[in-house]
């Protein structure tokens, strides 16, 4: 039984195809579909085009997996309730496997530079999906850790709009911090 | 073109709470305007504890330390495990690895540099309390002293009078007996022994002496404690009015003195009429208060022991009643 399709219009107006299932991994896309608008083409102002594909992976990684047959057999009834009275051993060995795979498939999914990521931010943001969600702001925030505000500037092309005496005196409020931190 | 110091504030907050190192949370709110106000608005809410050192004046947190700081942070090179935390102790600075070693951290020129691993053996007045990511110190006696102190010292007095009452209550009921058979072997003993009547005399005193010495060991401290409890003054009320109630037990006894003197002549007068055909031998013997003698009647004689142990029904009411 294959799923309904559902088109979804980037920015550029250029259309993209999904499955019915898949675009259920976003709460946006969800409350869409089932408000009753499955016809039509679904605009998406906030994606562009170069990035929309890239929603839609994810979403045909995660929205389609493990469940996505029962679920339409139940008619929509939510999967996770469905199946958690059926785990078996077999079922968590091959959960493990395919949490395995999934984690390598997300590291390669990853493999971008930070103007992707932003972009993959905001639209995960919009889209409300969440587990991308995760996946990118855990992604920026490996990006900062252990490094310097130099470093971390570097890193996500940003320039500083701290005037030089600000610079200078940031060690101060740093202390500044700890002060007000500790009367909490 | 992204630009990362435009990203909405919701995303900024995610980021932020994953970033659980605060150096690393620091660090994000030092890179532009945007992200320092996300990081000024949720300080409050990060996850990570900082550890926190109390100096003499102050209470400071000081951050985890890095491998590589600015010149007017510390520095401190890091091992394998990393150093957990940063103790503040005597104006100067100990890092503390996770097998809880400390080194010596010295200030020079504003300017933290690694001593060679001085191992510290206590931190003297410095409590020190280690966790995984957090951990603080502070130095009793200083901040927390005054309220502290206070409370212990009145838990030691609570601890102090519930031992003391423990004890009354403890000893009395074994006390009792000893008493009770050592009164009224006293009382009855004139009946099966011919004792000197001076010695019975001064028996009858020591005996009045022992009771009052108990009831002071008795009351006494009950009823400082008491007086302690009711005013706030340190007067000792108790003594004062237990010397009072001396001065006029003695000033009674001289009444009562005097009285029977009075009275003593006129028995003296009346034992020589009846014995005046004996010979003066007799007369010492009779050289004794007559009041007294009277004790050689049965009947006085139970009535004596009653009293004294009705007296004693009392005493033993209230110590038990001063004890709860």
């Amino acid at each position: 039984m294959s799923s309904t399709k559902i088109f979804l219009k980037s920015s550029d107006d250029k259309t993209f195809e999904i499955d019915e299932t898949a675009a259920r991994a976003s709460e946006t896309l969800k409350n869409i579909i089932d408000g009753g608008c499955l016809d039509g083409v679904i605009p998406l102002p906030n994606v562009s085009s170069n990035i929309l594909p890239k929603v839609i992976e994810y979403c045909k990684k995660h929205g389609g997996d493990n469940g996505s047959s029962k679920k339409i057999a139940n008619g929509g009834v939510d999967k996770d309730k469905e199946i958690l009275p059926d785990y078996d051993e077999e079922e968590d060995k091959r959960e493990k496997v395919r949490v395995d795979e999934l984690k390598k498939w997300e590291e390669e999914y990853m493999d971008f530079d930070q103007q992707v990521l932003y972009d993959l931010m905001l639209a995960a943001n919009y889209l409300h999906i969440k587990g991308l969600l995760d996946l990118t702001v855990e992604k920026a925030a490996s990006m900062i850790r252990g490094r310097t505000p130099d470093q971390i500037r570097e890193n996500f092309n940003i320039n500083s709009d701290f005037t030089p005496e600000e610079e200078e005196e940031m060690i101060l409020i740093e202390d500044e911090w700890d002060d007000e931190w500790a009367f909490d | 073109m992204s630009n990362w110091s435009d990203l909405p504030k919701e995303l900024l907050v995610l980021v932020s709470k994953r970033l659980s190192y605060i150096n690393d949370f620091v660090y994000f709110g030092a890179v532009c305007r945007s992200w320092q106000s996300v990081a000024a608005d949720e300080k409050h809410n990060h996850p990570c504890q900082l550890p926190m050192l109390r100096t003499r004046q102050e209470m400071l947190f000081i951050s985890k330390m890095a491998s590589h700081r600015d010149e007017k942070q510390f520095i401190v090179k890091t091992t394998n495990f990393g150093y957990m935390d940063v103790v503040y102790y005597e104006d100067q600075y100990y890092a503390l690895d996770s097998l809880v070693r400390f080194l010596l951290v010295n200030k020079i020129e504003s300017k933290w540099v690694q001593n060679e691993g001085l191992k510290v053996e206590n931190l003297g007045n410095t409590s020190l309390f280690v966790g995984d990511n957090s951990s603080f110190s502070f130095t009793v006696g200083i901040i927390i002293r005054s309220k502290e102190k206070e409370e212990q010292s009145n838990g030691d007095r609570e601890a102090l009078e519930r031992v003391r009452s423990e004890i009354s209550f403890c000893c009395q009921p074994r006390s009792v007996p000893i008493l009770l058979v050592n009164t009224f072997g006293g009382g009855i003993s004139p009946y099966f022994f011919q004792w000197n009547e001076s010695f019975l005399l001064m028996g009858t005193q020591f005996a009045a002496s022992v009771f009052l010495g108990t009831t002071l060991m008795h009351f006494l401290s009950n009823s400082s404690s008491t007086f302690e409890n009711v005013t706030t003054k340190t007067y000792p009320f108790a003594f004062m009015l237990t010397s009072a109630g001396y001065l006029l037990t003695m000033f009674g006894d001289c009444v009562i003195t005097f009285i029977v003197n009075a009275s003593l002549r006129v028995d003296k007068i009346e034992v020589v009429e009846v014995e005046e055909g004996a010979a003066g031998k007799k007369m010492a013997s009779v050289n004794v208060n007559p009041i007294f003698l009277r004790t050689s009647s049965f009947g006085d004689t139970l009535l004596l022991i009653f009293a004294l142990y009705f007296h004693f029904v009392f005493e033993v009411i209230a110590v038990g009643v001063a004890g709860s």
